[in-house]
């Protein structure tokens, strides 16, 4: 029974004897709950509907001009009639209004929005309403770039920052620095040997959602989705490897990468748009390496887009990488 | 006069208001084996580091094949191999793997295959490196220490946690190095470094309390044995030049 009391202590005394783990245990989850209450205080993201309006960016139909006094409405233009379908299927928009021929106008939802269609068909009088038929699956289809990138993410911090804290921890770095082993080859290899599983793990991914949940993404938009995911994952290696080089103890690091993900993983757009959050946040936002590599993933694998038109989310992570990889490389040393 | 191995005058090394070592002086000029001796704490991992670039000297000259070690100097990783006091390899690397591995390093061509069969692991070479028994393991890091064909080995206590079968091999493989190469080797075990060391120094305090070959600290200490004349040394006040009194 003694011994039953003192292994328990023991236990207990692990996690409080640890300034991370006791954060992480005890602090963390009331500062998400605090975070979470803060962020979404005004209700949840899916409350605020989306009407896609195909016309040219900055000009706004009179007819939806109409819409945007409403609270629960956001209405976002895009030139492309395709897209704005494509943001249809997949959840990203709830409705698609276009000016037809004869300056008709029509708004098209998904027959599980009817309802709602109607209501907002009865604002725009002149307006036809269409119900489609949505895949089942749409709303996988916008979760799975999200998905890809948590992966591209998770290989990236943990690949590299715990690998990193753990060999310096074990005195394996100390081995290799006696050697004439280079410094940026220990690097390489490290990011080389992540990035042939995430791009194997990705492979699969993309499999199962294309066989499974019916995503056909484009050769070219796959190509560049990629092209992302390799310079996210050089990103997010960097943010590991600047973590590993600020920090000795394995366990701080693993407590603080998982601190990481989280707002990662919650703030760039992976389970809903960004526009649903506070607008101070979505400024905040907009600059995290995730939500850059999520956004740029999701057009090229989603609606197409071509590298051009991620070509600025790309100089972005390319920054983050800079910046990271150039402290890690100040900070970084092969042993205690 | 040929260049010394190793050449320390007056080194210290400091870590906080902890003196790790001080004002350490010896070189050694001939291959062979040379037992760094002394109590846990003495300074023994502190020096091999010192001579492993790990660490620089806050004062003093510490040079290695002549040329002086310092901030701002070019370590000569090509000529020294060293095994650490715990050797960590990642899970799941072979024998193979890991022989590959520090071949690759050192650029050796075929040196993957030099160090299984110097580590006597041919039949083992597809065995995860954490299955290994103690004995092999550390003869696999030794091996792969060596297949630059270095000019100093520097090893931190190789023998411990080996069984007296392991350690007389180990032995025997350090005998055979130290024909060409200057071995010097921290261990805690008396009765290995009287076996095989031709040369021993002893740390005290971060202070180089004696040194000499086995014959003449036994005479020094009047010690039958290298564990009376570590007795008698440990036990010998310490003078601040760091002469046994």
């Amino acid at each position: 029974m003694r011994a039953l009391w003192l292994l328990s202590r023991l236990r207990v005394l692990d996690v409080l004897r640890s300034r991370s783990a006791t954060f992480s245990f005890l602090g963390l989850p009331v500062l998400i709950l605090l975070v979470l209450s803060a962020v979404f205080g005004g209700g949840h993201p899916f409350e605020v509907r989306r009407v896609t309006v195909v016309q040219a960016p900055g000009v706004l139909d009179v007819a939806a001009a109409r819409l945007v006094a409403y609270e629960g409405v956001r209405v976002e233009s895009e030139p492309d009639l395709d897209v704005a379908r494509r943001k249809l299927e997949t959840r990203a928009t709830d409705a698609v209004l276009v000016r037809g021929s004869e300056s008709a106008l029509r708004l098209t939802v998904g027959t599980k929005d009817e309802l709602w269609g109607r209501g907002l068909a009865s604002l725009l009088p002149d307006a036809r309403l269409e119900l489609v038929k949505l895949s089942r699956f749409g709303y996988v289809q916008y979760l799975f770039p999200g998905l890809l990138c948590t992966s591209v993410m998770f290989a990236g911090l943990f690949g590299m920052g715990y690998a990193m804290a753990r060999y310096r921890r074990n005195a394996f770095l100390k081995k290799l620095s006696t050697t004439p082993l280079a410094r940026s080859t220990f690097v390489l290899a490290q990011i080389l040997g992540r990035g042939s599983l995430v791009a194997v793990q990705a492979s699969l991914l993309l499999v199962v959602a294309i066989v499974g949940f019916g995503l056909r993404p484009t050769l070219g938009g796959a190509l560049s989705a990629a092209l992302v995911c390799a310079v996210g994952l050089f990103v997010f290696s960097g943010i590991g490897f600047a973590l590993a080089s600020l920090i000795e103890t394995e366990a701080v690091v693993s407590d603080l990468i998982n601190g990481v993900t989280l707002p990662f993983t919650l703030f760039s757009g992976v389970f809903f748009p960004l526009d649903s959050l506070p607008k101070a946040l979505v400024q905040v936002c907009e600059l995290l390496p995730s939500t850059l590599m999520v956004d740029a993933v999701r057009s090229t694998l989603l609606y197409g887009a071509g590298f051009r038109a991620v070509a600025g989310n790309l100089c972005g992570l390319l920054l983050w990488g800079a910046a990271t990889f150039g402290i890690s490389v100040r900070l970084f040393r092969w042993h205690e | 006069m040929s260049i010394p191995f190793v050449s320390l005058e007056r080194v210290s090394r400091r870590y906080g208001a902890f003196e790790a070592l001080s004002e350490v002086t010896f070189r050694i000029d001939t291959p062979g084996i040379v037992g760094l001796l002394g109590p846990n704490g003495a300074g023994k991992t502190t020096l091999l580091d010192l001579l492993a670039g790990l660490a620089t000297p806050d004062s003093g000259n510490l040079l290695l094949f002549g040329e002086p070690l310092g901030p701002g100097s070019r370590y000569p990783k090509r000529r020294v191999g060293v095994v650490l006091q715990r050797e960590f390899v990642p899970d799941h690397v072979t024998v193979e793997d890991y022989a590959q591995l520090f071949a690759a390093i050192q650029g050796v061509r075929a040196g993957a295959q030099q160090i299984i069969q110097l580590a006597r692991l041919e039949g083992r070479r597809h065995l995860a490196v954490e299955r290994l028994s103690g004995g092999e393991a550390q003869r696999l890091f030794v091996a792969a220490s060596l297949v630059h064909s270095p000019d100093l080995l520097l090893l931190d206590e190789p023998s411990a946690r080996l069984d007296p079968v392991s350690k007389r091999e180990l032995g025997e493989l350090l005998r055979r190095v130290s024909e060409k190469t200057c071995v010097l080797m921290a261990t805690h075990d008396l009765n290995e470094a009287e076996r095989v060391c031709d040369h021993c120094l002893f740390i005290l305090g971060g202070r180089l309390r004696a040194q000499g070959s086995t014959a003449e600290l036994l005479a020094t200490a009047g010690a039958s044995t290298l564990e009376d004349a570590f007795f008698h040394f440990c036990s010998a006040r310490v003078n601040p030049s760091g002469d046994a009194t």
